[in-house]
């Protein structure tokens, strides 16, 4: 019998303590305990590692965390487990005052006001060999199937996280009918681009539904479908999403709200929220009422991916956020686990994305799985099991060869992971500014797209050394400064109508120059 | 409880991003703050837009960049 951990779920018991005490964490242990003997019975070997306890982290060679809040502790620690486990899931159970995000650096901060997140905090590091660091550009790599069970951040009713574990513990499969049947929300203002999202997804967008005319009083009929997309406005600390009109009016009607939802949301629903900040994970008593991704798993959803911080992507098109939506949505509905998907969708992400530019690079970072990631939704028929040795049972067999399976897989992503972080180019921001012609040109650019240019932040491409001299003479980059990319953030007057008022929308063009030249220029317009 | 002041004014917000809006600030010594009301809309909140061009002494928690103002008082502009 192997003994390999196929599942490993890491946690801080003293911070939980801290939250919960002793019989709080008792009643943690029980779900736990339940969750592993479940794992069992579908042929699972599950263990649980507190990133605390120093005995136990001994035996693992890898080194204990001493305080929860600390990043870098909790990523030496789970890359320390990791490295002595390899694991097809790592779960990290807990909120962000459990084990934290990483404060990876955000590429596109600018203290100005245009995008105020200093960090895109996220769980991408634990998903990649590389070491601790807060440039998110050395996590162009991922490799491990990652997913995280948040209780409430600040929480001290354990009920909450007991009954997560307890939704994983007895989750179903469901064939994919029940999940291509979607209810999809978006900010009417980006219709466009939801609709081909949702059309990319589920083959169509007959079940996307725009705010306004639409309000969030949504009926049952539609809350309780069991794939959601949403793409819609979000702010900080907020349990409300919000739409806005196509006509671009500046008026934000609320398009899904928390309390309403609360009750309304099916078992084993998973969601895809393209929204800023629809993954933080905010401590409710700030505004009195937990958030949204909360809320969804609370009612006993499989998953949510959501970003913690501001997000990006095009209004007519796709790209950033549409897009690792979408690769993660599209995994799920082929039958992949939740982490399996999640790590398909960011592997995806850089591979399309490459080279990424700063508001792709942040996109990574972001966008989080909230839920069990060995939870695997959608069921595929599968003639494993028909090819297994005589002797065993069919269920047995099943098993057993589902595992060699699954192992296969993950070296196969582990391979494509440290493909990309050994060969994708990525960006630096660097103070040098654009040159006069290079700069004269940007401005120009965003003026014939309308806009009054304003803070031009610059990024060189690095590409790694090892592609560098494997690459072609004539493909490879001479100097590292040669290949940069721009950031233009700028504002768009708009004419005074009478009902919008003067209306000022803003927007940011990403350039890339190549040679000393503007070779393209893309528009990220108002989300 | 934190006190802040400062002046209230109306600038944009997170360009180019899925929140991008013309968001209300307040401006004051330590930097600056969105402001916002707990429990109302993040994005369009009258009660607030009535403070634009004001200086106000506010009454809130201040969470990363924003000021949940839970209350507050105009203060006379300095002539």
């Amino acid at each position: 019998m192997a003994t390999k951990v196929d599942k490993a779920i890491l946690t801080n018991i003293g911070a939980l303590k801290t939250k919960y005490k002793d019989t709080g964490v008792a009643k943690i242990q029980k779900a736990l305990d339940a969750l592993v003997a479940s794992d069992k019975s579908r042929g699972l070997v599950t263990t649980i590692v507190a990133l605390d306890d120093a005995a136990a982290m001994r035996k693992l060679s890898a080194p204990r965390v001493t305080d929860a809040k600390d990043p870098e502790q909790n990523k030496k620690a789970v890359d320390g487990v990791f490295k002595a486990l390899a694991p097809d899931y790592l779960l990290l159970l807990g909120a962000i005052d459990v084990i934290p995000h990483q404060d990876l650096q955000n590429p596109m901060y600018d203290p100005s006001g245009e995008d105020l997140d200093q960090f895109a905090y996220g769980d991408l590091p634990y998903a990649c060999e590389a070491p601790f660091s807060q440039q998110p550009q050395d996590f162009l790599g991922p490799t491990r199937v990652v997913g995280r069970l948040p209780d409430l951040t600040g929480g001290t009713d354990p009920s909450y996280l007991v009954g997560l574990l307890e939704t994983a513990q007895s989750y179903k499969t469901s064939p994919t009918s029940h999940y291509l049947d979607y209810f999809g929300i978006g900010a009417e203002i980006w219709q466009k681009s939801t609709s081909l999202s949702v059309t990319h997804v589920f083959g169509g967008p007959a079940s996307l539904n725009t705010v306004p005319p639409n309000s969030d009083k949504w009926p049952s009929s539609k809350l309780s479908k069991m794939s959601h997309f949403i793409n819609c406005h979000g702010a900080e600390t907020s349990a409300q999403f919000n739409g806005q009109p196509s006509s671009g009016a500046r008026v934000y009607p609320v398009a899904l709200d928390a309390a309403y939802s609360d009750g309304k949301v099916t078992e084993g629903t998973v969601a895809a929220a393209e929204c800023c900040y629809g993954g933080q994970l905010y401590d409710p008593s700030l505004i009195g009422q937990i958030g949204i991704c909360n809320t969804y798993l609370g009612n006993k959803a499989y998953a949510f991916f959501a970003s913690t911080t501001i997000a990006y992507g095009p209004a007519a098109s796709n790209g950033q956020a549409d897009l690792i939506c979408q690769y993660f949505l599209q995994s799920v509905l082929r039958g992949a686990s939740l982490g399996r998907a999640a790590l398909q969708a960011r592997q995806n992400f850089v591979r399309a994305a490459s080279p990424p530019d700063p508001s792709d690079i942040k996109t990574l970072a972001q966008f989080n799985l909230y839920g069990d990631p060995s939870i695997t939704p959608v069921a595929i028929p599968s003639s494993v099991a028909e090819a297994a040795p005589k002797g065993l049972s069919k269920a047995m067999a099943f098993v057993a060869a589902e595992r060699v399976e699954r192992e296969d897989r993950r070296k196969a992503l582990f391979r494509f992971g440290l493909n990309l972080a050994m060969t994708e180019p990525r960006p630096r921001r660097t103070q040098v500014k654009p040159t006069k012609s290079v700069d004269t040109v940007l401005r120009n650019r965003a003026r014939e797209l309308g806009m009054t240019p304003g803070t031009i932040l610059s990024f060189d491409v690095v590409h790694p050394r090892a592609l560098a001299t494997a690459l072609p003479k004539q493909m490879r980059v001479r100097k590292a400064t040669e290949n940069r990319f721009h950031v233009v953030f700028g504002s768009q007057e708009k004419p005074q109508t009478k009902e919008r008022g003067s209306v000022v929308d803003v927007t940011a063009m990403i350039a890339k120059e190549v040679d000393g030249e503007v070779v393209s220029v893309s528009k990220i317009v108002s989300r | 409880m934190e006190e802040v002041s400062g002046q209230v004014v109306k600038a944009p917000f997170g360009t180019g991003s899925k929140s991008e809006h013309d968001a209300v600030y307040l401006n004051t010594d330590k930097g600056r703050f969105v402001l916002r009301r707990p429990g109302a809309n993040a994005f369009s909140d009258p009660e607030l837009e009535t403070l634009v061009g004001k200086k106000i002494q506010g009454r809130g928690k201040v969470v990363g960049y924003t000021f949940f103002l839970s209350d507050w008082n105009e203060l006379t502009n300095e002539k």
